[in-house]
């Protein structure tokens, strides 16, 4: 395999200019680590070869002098090259998964932005089209809306050309697209696909699709009334839209197949309800549990507002075991984004961007999970080094040296990322027009930026052993803990066994594992306290993503953790003696400020019995987030099912695991995090 | 004044109406082979030793565990550095208890649950309970007792009072097995089963269903007609399952290999019932 590796990346390098290669890389790495359902060595190779023969690249222009125009030039020669096919299912969907957008160089990628598709529906592309293009934005904004309108006529007259009644009934659609509001349910739903797809096309990653529930309201209400429609049928329709979203996940996918972060909020309060519930929350949620697939994923704001059929409808669906929906207990969340500096009204248009981070839909442009991520595990190797020549007499001494090396760290207080321009996305974000700025160069009113912090719950746990085992109960030195780390445990199984079953654990509700995860967020509030992204205060969470392959260099660690093994993501217990219901109060006992907005969610695994009862599952989760749980998310799985599945994957095509922000096919994963699942579920579970 | 507690489980929904927190006590007067708790049985907690957990079974290098006579001795060791072996109960401050039970009073009074006091056999702690009962009673929180009936009648009296349901677990599968350590009169059933029946509680009677015990002729018949004899209440079956099975290895307990009958079996047996009663009959599946 590694032979095969090192020909796919020679390839990629013959393939495309240099300036472009590595993304080629990033894509094939892509392929690499995620082999699709049921891999074989010849399915691989066939895929291998399908990159090479049937794929066509639009590339950037080598150092443009306007990036905007030039991005815009890119998009326009994507939509040119184009072929409308028959339609096939009930929408069209602009994405050709043969065409590839090759982002420019040295520039972050965008991701995890929804448009407000309100707005959107509204948009008139001749009115927003500039009569005089001078500006980079004003030609950015010119070559889009005629590309796209080049696009819809090309299609339009493809589907005319079909016949059938749906072709042409979808090609008039397209044609009122562009300047009129959409004037059924029908047609709002192709017209959130067709620039939802465009966006895809484009290579903007982690596309969200907004409060779909709240967007659609007025036509799905309006149909009904007018019998247009039958609550039936709406519910075939959002079946067809949600199919079509998901149809491309391996497309979509960033690192892992099913992290494609295509969001559907829904709930919530709005400037004009105290909880918006609405025939279509219900229905969402119902399609979502009746397909049961990874991808697209919703998610649910809830409060002391949400009805009780609204917290069952949501455990039924949770129940299923797809993922769906995330728990967002706006209550926490409105209040701490109105701090950090969202208005009061944005703030209502809250939605969660790739995984856990809330974000204003329409109007942010917040860039949440941008490297480098924060490592505090790692401290701990620059800091135990340096202990011989210099005792540390006490465990609030310990925890100083601990913050003072934290400090030095860290990456630099002042961080600048240059994204790359877009201007599709500038074309649905109404802020980008009055300020005349693409996206990129904050053209909407917020940018708040933030980390992650990668093995945060380990770092407790170390710092609760540290305590445990230096100084409460004094058993060994610092210097001896250091060269016990330093060879990996080889030879002391004992104390990394000792580590690993400390009654004290991150997760549990006693008072000294409250206390000290309390003290680390304060640690991390203030030694990030003048840290900027771009100029904004950057913020994170206790949620990373990545917890197995983020955590390859990170050392063994007096958590009981072997060196590069996975570290815990999230808030998720430590021991198995920890439950949901002590999971959930741990969870909803830690104080969150401004810097800890960015996603805090309790993630816990029940077994498939728990599910007998769902109105009890329901109030469950309810009072949890009641008690404070920033965010919930569940998985519903046993050991000896995901034991069997690794076993025989072909008994399990459809065994669906919430991996981190997103769900994927169990039976898709690598085989670390198969073995990390399996580890999880196990009746004693412990570290590797 | 403390309480033997085995464990406090939270979030339980098979151990009486609603949602409901479990407290789990030591000490019990019968020791049925069947017993899911076995660590609850003596009246002096025994101490549990998990192999899986002991260096040995890891076969790895342990300085921490110089000295330990495990496994060459055979026997078990009494204390472990690693956290093998641990007692199966501790005593808890009621005060403590009544913090930890609290947690859930709103999902209580939300879901119609409450708090179940089990063991082992709670009654068997009445004085030691009763000022916990009196601040549950004043916090208005729902009580229920999981119990066999099978202890001191003189104890009854105590707690009834607080009591809002009374589980009563029916030891009829085979004569009951008693725990040498504690004696009783022989009528003590029967006495505490009139008490329950003076008391304002609510009743509901439970019984394990044991293939091998009902399989034998004549027992099903028996066991319906004693079900006859009650006082009409709901009835809970409860297949017999083997979750407590490490927990018989790690107490080096010998375990019995009972089963439960087979699914149809079940609702049959669970069909006879219904045919005698017009109380609710349900077969749980845990």
């Amino acid at each position: 395999m590694n032979t095969l590796k090192h020909s796919i990346k020679q390839v990629g390098q013959r393939c495309l200019p240099p300036s472009v290669h590595h993304q080629f890389g990033d894509y094939l790495g892509y392929i690499r680590q995620a082999p699709r359902r049921h891999s074989s060595r010849f399915q691989f190779y066939r895929d291998f070869l399908s990159y090479r023969h049937q794929r066509r690249f639009s590339l950037p222009a080598e150092d443009p002098a306007q990036p905007q125009v030039a991005a815009a030039e890119q998009f326009a020669r994507l939509l040119h090259w184009f072929k409308p096919s028959p339609l096939e299912t009930e929408y069209f969907y602009p994405l050709d998964d043969h065409l590839i957008f090759i982002q420019p160089p040295h520039c972050t990628s965008i991701a995890s932005l929804s448009p407000d598709y309100t707005e959107v529906f509204h948009l008139n592309l001749e009115d927003l089209r500039p009569r005089d293009p001078q500006t980079p934005f004003a030609r950015s904004m010119d070559i889009t809306i005629r590309s796209v309108l080049h696009l819809i006529e090309k299609v339009a007259a493809h589907l005319e050309r079909q016949g059938t009644a749906r072709s042409r009934q979808v090609a008039d659609y397209l044609r009122r697209l562009p300047s009129s509001p959409p004037a059924s349910f029908d047609e709002a739903l192709q017209k959130i696909l067709f620039y939802n797809g465009l966006l895809w096309q484009n290579r903007y990653l982690h596309n969200g699709l907004g409060r779909l529930d709240l967007v659609l309201a007025p036509y799905y209400d309006a149909d009904i009334r007018a019998n247009r429609i039958t609550h039936a049928e709406a519910k075939e329709m959002l079946k067809a839209f949600i199919r079509q979203l998901g149809a491309h996940t391996r497309f979509k996918s960033i690192k892992l197949i099913g992290d494609t972060g295509q969001v559907i909020m829904l709930g919530g309060r709005t400037p004009e309800s105290d909880s918006f519930e609405h025939d279509l929350t219900f229905l969402f949620l119902e399609v979502f549990q009746e397909l049961n697939i990874p991808d697209p994923k919703c998610i649910l704001r809830v409060g002391a507002h949400t009805s009780d059929n609204l917290w069952l409808a949501a455990a039924s669906c949770m129940a299923t075991g797809c993922g769906s929906p995330l728990l967002v207990n706006e209550d926490l969340v409105i209040p701490l984004m109105q701090e950090h500096g969202y208005s009061p009204e944005d703030s209502l248009q809250a939605a969660i961007g790739a995984c856990w981070e809330p974000y204003v839909i329409g109007k942010s442009f917040d860039q949440t999970n941008i490297s480098p991520a924060l490592f505090p595990l790692l401290v701990f190797t620059d800091l135990l080094r340096q202990l011989p020549n210099e005792p540390i007499p006490d465990f609030p001494s310990f925890l100083r040296r601990y913050e003072e090396q934290l400090k030095k760290s860290l990456p630099p207080s002042r961080q600048t990322v240059d994204f790359t321009p877009a201007p599709l996305l500038s074309l649905l974000f109404p802020d980008c027009h009055t300020r005349q700025k693409d996206i990129s160069e904050e053209g909407t009113r917020y940018n708040f930026h933030g980390r992650q912090v990668v093995g945060l719950p380990n770092t407790i746990n170390a710092l609760l052993n540290i305590k445990q085992l230096v100084y409460d109960t004094p058993r060994f030195t610092l210097p001896e803990l250091a060269d016990i780390l330093e060879t990996n445990f080889e030879g002391r199984e004992d104390v990394r066994q000792l580590a690993q079953r400390s009654p004290l654990q991150f997760g549990s509700t006693h008072p000294d594992v409250l206390m000290l995860t309390q003290q680390i967020m304060q640690m991390l509030t203030r030694v990030t306290e003048h840290h900027t992204i771009n100029g904004h205060k950057a913020r994170m969470g206790f949620a990373s993503s990545r917890y197995v392959d983020s955590a390859e260099s990170i050392p063994a660690s007096l958590d009981g953790r072997k060196a590069s093994a996975p570290v815990a993501a999230h808030i998720i217990p430590l021991s198995p003696d920890i439950d949901i219901a002590e999971a959930l109060d741990f969870g909803g006992s830690l104080t969150y400020n401004t810097t800890w907005l960015n996603g805090n969610v309790v993630d816990f695994i029940i077994p498939p019995s728990f599910l007998a009862d769902l109105p009890a599952l329901a109030k469950i989760l309810k009072h949890g987030i009641h008690r404070g749980a920033y965010e919930v998310q569940l998985n519903v799985l046993s050991h000896e099912q995901l034991l069997d599945a690794r076993a025989h994957p072909e008994k399990y095509p459809n065994l669906i695991i919430r991996v981190w922000g997103f769900s994927a096919y169990f039976c898709d994963l690598p085989v670390a995090y198969q073995d990390e699942f399996i580890r999880r579920t196990a009746p004693s579970c412990l570290c590797p | 004044m403390s309480l033997p507690i085995v464990r406090i489980q939270r979030h339980c929904l098979h151990d009486g109406p609603g949602i409901r927190t479990t407290v789990f006590l030591q000490g019990c007067a019968l020791a049925c082979p069947w017993c899911s708790n076995p660590e609850a049985i003596p009246l002096t907690p025994p101490a549990f030793f998990d192999e899986q957990k002991c260096i040995a079974h890891i076969q790895a290098d342990a300085p921490l565990c110089a000295g330990c006579p495990f496994p060459e001795s055979g026997a078990a060791p009494r204390t472990c550095p690693l956290g093998a072996v641990h007692p199966a109960s501790s005593p808890v401050e009621q005060d403590a208890v009544l913090q930890h039970l609290m947690k859930d009073a709103a999902l209580y009074r939300d879901s119609n649950g409450g708090v179940t006091f089990s063991g082992g056999e709670p009654f068997l702690h009445a004085r030691a309970l009763r000022p916990l009962l009196e601040a549950l009673r004043e916090e208005g929180i729902h009580i229920a007792f999981e119990t066999s009936g099978f202890f001191p009648p003189e104890q009854a009296p105590i707690l009834l009072p607080f009591i809002n349901h009374l589980l009563l677990d029916l030891k009829w599968m085979t004569t009951p097995v008693f725990n040498p350590e504690i004696s009783l009169p022989p009528d003590v059933f029967e006495q505490n089963l009139a008490a329950f029946q003076v008391a304002a509680a609510e009743m509901t009677y439970r019984l394990v269903l044991i293939r091998e015990f009902l399989d034998v002729p004549g027992k099903r018949e028996s066991l319906l007609a004693r079900l006859q004899e009650l006082p009409p209440a709901p009835i809970e079956l409860l297949p017999l399952h083997h979750l407590a099975e490490s927990k018989y290895r790690q107490l080096g307990i010998p375990f019995t290999p009972l089963s439960a009958p087979t699914r149809s079996d079940q609702k049959a047996f669970c069909s006879q019932i219904k045919t005698l009663t017009d109380a609710p009959v349900r077969l749980l599946r845990l």
